[in-house]
């Protein structure tokens, strides 16, 4: 345990270190190497973590079943532009099996659906945000699974940090610097797709919740699954 | 089946990592244009079966796009061209959205690039000896996709079949859809339990078990990657000096060209075409062995 968090220090000290290092060599372009080591190096600990524990076999199947759901739901609902399960599967899987694999789950789905869909600098920035949004809602588990409002609201924020992430990514990386007008123009040309994450987040969500939370949760009783995240219960 | 001589997957690795944070961060017009000139040569010999006229066309139109926007947000230059709403559309400015988009269009050319330069067994090996979970679970997940998109579309045709599927409405459409999502989950779930038992009855998590096939390190590699090295210092070295800085405003303004500027140039421009050239080799010579046949 005590290595453990000497590890994360040392991490967490690593991230200021490797972008103040960069930036001093790439110094016109420092905004967009600040932000590209904040998204990966958040993304590494919790996968390190990941790695360490011991994990069963079933567990890790279940986790890769869900990320392909998520993906596969980018296909599935393909007739409806923008209108993706993705963000909803993040969260019920945060809300039922733990903070950690709402975070894999969140941070794969990223990673894989480029696969198919290409890959590119935004790939390290998609994985953080939807990895983020699956963490932030395991920790928020408790709340969020006794109040369909919260939960809706949960959605809505979710919709709009992805919104905003994303946004940032393309400034930082289709300008020099930050530039605020540019900025608050890529929202505004973003914010019919806000608008429609945010409300396809509260369909899916008020939609798969139960019935979907239901099977994880009779898989995670049944088969003894994800054991770690039973004191939250 | 064309046999090559095998090198170890972390070369090509290394040369891809270099040239790409090289290309997403240096600000040089001249190592832009290497990395540019060296995707585009090996896209267009070794990767053209994933080349297409629209592919093409998207990257043109994104990067005109960059270069066109890029003075209506920073109006930083001397030299207007003309006024919109009363800012100044300047040609600084513009050259440096050029610039931009030629660096936005490199780094995804070279995103394009690693399909090719490291094939998906070597980026298991690679990944597989670091971080063996999140290896297995994205091998996993690849086998997983095409596999609930067949269950999904066999659900769907029995539903129309059964005539729930086919309605026009938007509502119903959406609620049909939700439903087969419902039922993939449940059948996807407990095929993961059967396939977790399978895994552990097959020995997984045991002392000693690989989820890779396995690769040499010889004495060639590791002076290729020393070589790799030594080419990234000497472009680091030119870009920590500021040899190879350009201001675009108000005014164009470059660092004056000395030695180290030339070398950095010329030592990324090697990294960048390396890819092209070996392709090149190897085609020379399979054709002149196929000539002795």
């Amino acid at each position: 345990m005590k290595r453990r968090w000497i590890t994360f220090l040392l991490f967490f000290a690593m991230i200021p270190a490797v972008a103040v290092g960069g930036a001093l060599v790439f110094r016109e372009r420092h905004y967009a190497w600040i932000s590209l080591c904040v998204a990966v190096l958040t993304c590494l600990p919790i996968l390190y973590d990941f790695e360490r524990r011991e994990t069963g076999s079933a567990d890790l199947m279940v986790l890769s079943v869900l990320t392909s759901l998520s993906v596969a739901g980018r296909f599935l609902f393909a007739w409806l532009p923008g209108f993706k399960p993705v963000t909803a599967i993040t969260v019920i899987t945060a809300l039922w099996l733990g903070a950690e694999p709402g975070f894999i789950v969140g941070s794969m789905t990223a990673l894989l659906s480029n696969f198919y869909f290409g890959q590119g600098p935004w790939t390290p920035f998609q994985m953080f945000s939807w990895g983020l949004i699956g963490g932030l809602a395991g920790l928020l588990a408790r709340p969020l699974r006794k109040h369909k409002l919260l939960l809706c609201l949960y959605g809505v924020f979710a919709g709009v940090f992805y919104s905003l992430i994303m946004d940032l990514w393309s400034t930082f990386w289709m300008g020099e610097g930050f530039s605020l007008s540019r900025y608050l123009t890529l929202i505004a040309a973003a914010l019919p797709t806000t608008i429609e994450y945010a409300v396809s987040n509260v369909i899916f969500l008020l939609a798969l919740t139960g019935p979907v939370g239901d099977k994880l949760d009779r898989i995670r009783v049944k088969y003894g699954l994800f054991r770690e995240s039973e004191s939250d219960n | 089946m064309v046999v090559r001589p095998r090198r170890h997957p972390l070369v090509p690795l290394t040369i891809l990592l270099s040239v790409l944070l090289i290309a997403m961060f240096a600000q040089t017009p001249a190592l832009t244009a290497a990395a540019f000139i060296g995707a585009a040569l090996y896209l267009a010999t070794a990767g053209r079966t994933a080349l297409t006229w629209r592919g093409i066309l998207g990257y043109l139109i994104l990067w005109l796009l960059v270069a066109v926007t890029n003075p209506l947000f920073s109006t930083g230059g001397a030299t207007p061209i003309v006024f919109v709403n009363g800012r100044p559309y300047t040609k600084e400015a513009l050259l440096y959205g050029i610039h931009l988009g030629g660096m936005l269009i490199s780094v995804l050319l070279w995103f394009r690039c690693e399909t090719f330069l490291v094939s998906d067994e070597n980026r298991f090996f690679l990944f597989g000896r670091i971080a063996p979970k999140t290896a297995l679970l994205i091998s996993s997940v690849l086998r997983f996709v095409p596999l609930l998109r067949r269950r999904a579309d066999a659900m769907r045709a029995a539903q129309t079949a059964v005539g729930v599927y086919d309605d026009p409405d938007w509502l119903h459409r959406t609620k049909s859809t939700m439903t087969t999502w419902s039922a993939l989950t449940t059948w996807s779930l407990e095929h993961a339990i059967d396939a977790g038992a399978a895994m552990k009855a097959r020995g997984y998590g045991l002392p000693g078990r690989t989820t890779y096939r396995t690769c040499h390190f010889t004495m060639t590699d590791a002076a290729c990657i020393i070589g790799i090295l030594a080419l990234d210092a000497i472009v680091i070295t030119a870009l920590v000096a500021g040899d190879l800085d350009i201001s675009y405003y108000p005014s164009i303004v470059t660092s004056p060209v000395n030695g180290r500027a030339i070398a950095g140039i010329i030592a990324y421009a090697a990294l960048a075409l390396t890819p092209f050239f070996e392709f090149l080799k190897e085609e020379i010579r399979w054709s002149f062995y196929r000539l002795k046949m």
